[in-house]
């Protein structure tokens, strides 16, 4: 008996280990391709990051214009995407009578399970063309074809919006209730209670779906390709004028541009290590945020956040391994701002 | 209600005046924000029903019974692209499952806190972050090309699936993990006061008494899988053969509906594509909600049969 309890505990220790490896494997294997673009190829890694101009057939590998692209589409969509769903979470949470509520659950889990490729698909023949009549009804003079940023950015906010709802209804109604029978005994309406109470209390956890989104809008592949146009070659946003404003033509992203260049690269090619390194910075950006939304969650204070009930206040590789690279940045940040941020941590 | 509250102290008559109209003003901006959180509901609502009602719409007088059975040279049919759906689903699931029950069970069951269990939760949290598309060219890297060189698997349905594996194993790792932990502490003291070694235990009482909730997480999974599209294109190949695609050899290559959908409109070979491409996103979105529903049913059964109470989750 005695062997058996051995070996089974051996087993499903490599079975949990076996994450590790896959999570090791693909920042080990994209990045040795990645790299190549420098080493074998000699790409020089400013050019590649910041300088415009993507033509890997031709040698010319800059990807500022998709980086910048996959930024403000991410941007964007956080930006209209966000106010929405803290809407429907406050709707749901704090607004709605018992029936609305029962009714807005199956709602928002069928919207996240509509595939990314059907969002595509009606931003495609929905989206798109509307922008294209619009933009051509009113600004007139020549013809857009209404494939771009816009169109790219109207998309993923949907997509992100049960990511970000689900975390922040999660975050809501697992607030203590006294909060808000003590706010609503000192006679603070509704909306006080929510904007005074409520939105600080859960801010944290509220935040923490935010980065999710944008991890999830970041790394969205297939509803961008149909809806962006896929020009490698022109910037999403113009800085010209005096303020910064989205251009009204087909732009791209990483993640659109890995898909489409792939299928043409072939393997010892600059055009293929280059895909391999825009991938590797996708990586890097998305597990950055991953990150970002850990660290945020780990510092709220009602420890509201579904990841962090599980694992039962911050994990420990946070606390151990980076928490104290991060302290002194902490430290340096000014004492006002660092009164409004959510940082404070919950009392172990 | 600072506002209030600074304001109260004034001793005027204006003072009570000025209470009142803050108040007024507080209740007025309090319907406000209700009305517009209602609408904001409503408009979701609205949304999720028009993009149902146009799916269906767009592409139901496409569906037919040859339309999801049957196979044709101008792939103006689903056939092949429906099985090929489920056999990879199903195949992805087949050796996804064992592995994640076996890592949440290791997870709650056997480890202490320790740096290993540290570190898993780690690969855990930042392979569920993973852009699905770098995960299909990691796939065609491992499993579709021996590191870029020459052949492996090729484009098949296997690496496909495994691709897939990858994907959804931090999902179902972590959905099975939180299923355990819904186990009473009492159900395991009793079990191994009866005598039961730790085997014995996640075996007859662990699992049994969770398999409502993971049986819920992996019909949530296949849900996911359904519509997954990214980590396909690279790994499974984006067609099928006419004659060979019935046939249950995971190393032939095929297409699921979604990266049917994919080549329809960035390749255009098809004619009237936009006819067929409206019937599969039909398709898709009837497979969802069907899915979607039967979760629903399926669960309340469940739980139904198992513990004698209707409860859902």
């Amino acid at each position: 008996m005695r062997w058996r309890e051995r070996t089974s505990r051996i087993v499903f220790a490599s079975c949990a280990g076996l994450v590790v490896v896959i999570m090791a494997s693909i920042i080990i294997f994209v990045g040795l391709n990645a790299f190549q673009t420098f080493t074998v190829y000699h790409a020089n890694p400013f050019a590649f990051y910041f300088t415009s101009g993507w033509s890997p057939d031709n040698g010319q590998v800059g990807s500022l214009v998709l980086i910048v692209g996959s930024v403000v589409a991410t941007l964007l969509a956080v930006l209209l995407g966000a106010p929405i769903s803290v809407g429907i979470a406050l709707f749901v949470t704090e607004v709605a009578p018992r029936w609305a509520r029962q009714f807005m659950q199956p709602v928002i889990e069928l919207l996240t399970g509509i595939p990314s490729i059907i969002y595509g698909f009606l931003g495609l023949v929905i989206v798109v063309p509307l922008i294209a009549k619009a933009y051509n009804s009113f600004m007139g003079g020549y013809f857009n074809t209404g494939f771009g940023m816009v169109a790219a950015a109207i998309v993923l906010t949907v997509m992100i919006l049960p990511t970000i709802t689900t975390i922040a209804i999660d975050t809501l109604s697992t607030l203590p209730v006294g909060l808000r029978e003590a706010s609503l005994a000192l006679g603070a309406t509704r909306w006080q209670t929510i904007r005074r109470t409520l939105l600080p209390a859960g801010s944290s956890g509220i935040l923490t779906g935010v980065v999710l989104g944008m991890g999830r809008a970041i790394g969205e592949t297939l509803a961008v390709s149909y809806v962006i146009g896929s020009n490698a070659n022109s910037f999403p946003i113009k800085l010209t004028s005096a303020y910064p404003y989205v251009n009204f033509a087909p732009t791209s992203t990483i993640t659109v541009q890995l898909l489409f260049d792939f299928a043409e690269a072939r393997n010892p090619s600059l055009n293929y290590s280059a895909i391999w390194t825009l991938a590797f910075t996708l990586l890097v950006i998305s597990s950055l945020l991953v990150a970002a939304s850990r660290w945020i969650a780990s510092r709220s204070v009602y420890n509201t956040n579904a990841n962090a009930r599980r694992t039962n206040g911050p994990p420990g590789w946070w606390s151990r391994v980076v928490a104290p690279q991060l302290a002194p940045l902490l430290e340096r940040i000014p004492a006002p701002l660092a009164e409004r941020l959510p940082l404070r941590r919950a009392d172990s | 209600m600072s506002v209030i509250a600074e304001r109260s102290g004034a001793q005027s008559s204006g003072g009570v005046k000025r209470r009142a109209s803050l108040r007024a003003q507080a209740r007025f901006w309090d319907r406000v924000v209700t009305g517009i959180l209602w609408g904001v509901a409503s408009g979701v609502v609205l949304l999720l029903a028009f993009i149902i009602i146009y799916l269906l719409a767009k592409g139901l007088n496409v569906l037919s019974w040859n339309f999801i059975t049957q196979a044709n040279v101008l792939a103006t049919y689903d056939g092949p692209e429906v099985f090929n759906t489920f056999y990879i689903i199903i195949l992805a699931l087949l050796i996804c499952i064992p592995f994640a029950l076996c890592a949440a069970i290791y997870l709650v069951e056997y480890a202490r806190q320790s740096r290993y269990t540290t570190l898993v939760r780690f690969a855990t949290e930042t392979l569920a972050g993973v852009p699905s598309i770098i995960l299909g060219l990691f796939g065609f890297l491992i499993f579709v090309t021996n590191f870029g060189q020459g052949t492996r698997l090729g484009y098949s349905r296997l690496a496909g699936a495994l691709t897939l594996v990858i994907l959804n194993l931090p999902v179902l790792l972590s959905v099975f993990e939180d299923a355990l932990r819904k186990v009473p502490n009492e159900l395991r003291e009793a079990s191994e006061a009866l005598g039961a070694n730790k085997l014995q235990t996640v075996g007859r009482v662990l699992i049994p008494t969770a398999f409502p909730s993971l049986i819920t997480g992996v019909i949530l999974t296949a849900g996911k899988m359904i519509g997954e599209t990214a980590a396909l294109i690279y790994t499974a190949g984006g067609s099928s053969s006419v004659n060979g695609w019935f046939s249950l050899n995971p190393l032939t290559s095929g297409d699921t509906l979604t990266i049917k959908l994919y080549t329809l409109q960035a390749e255009g070979i098809t004619p009237n594509a936009a006819h067929v491409a409206a019937g599969t996103a039909t398709l898709l979105i009837v497979l969802l909600l069907a899915f979607n529903l039967g979760l629903r049913f399926a669960a309340n059964y469940i739980n139904k049969r198992i513990t004698g109470t209707g409860h859902t989750r």
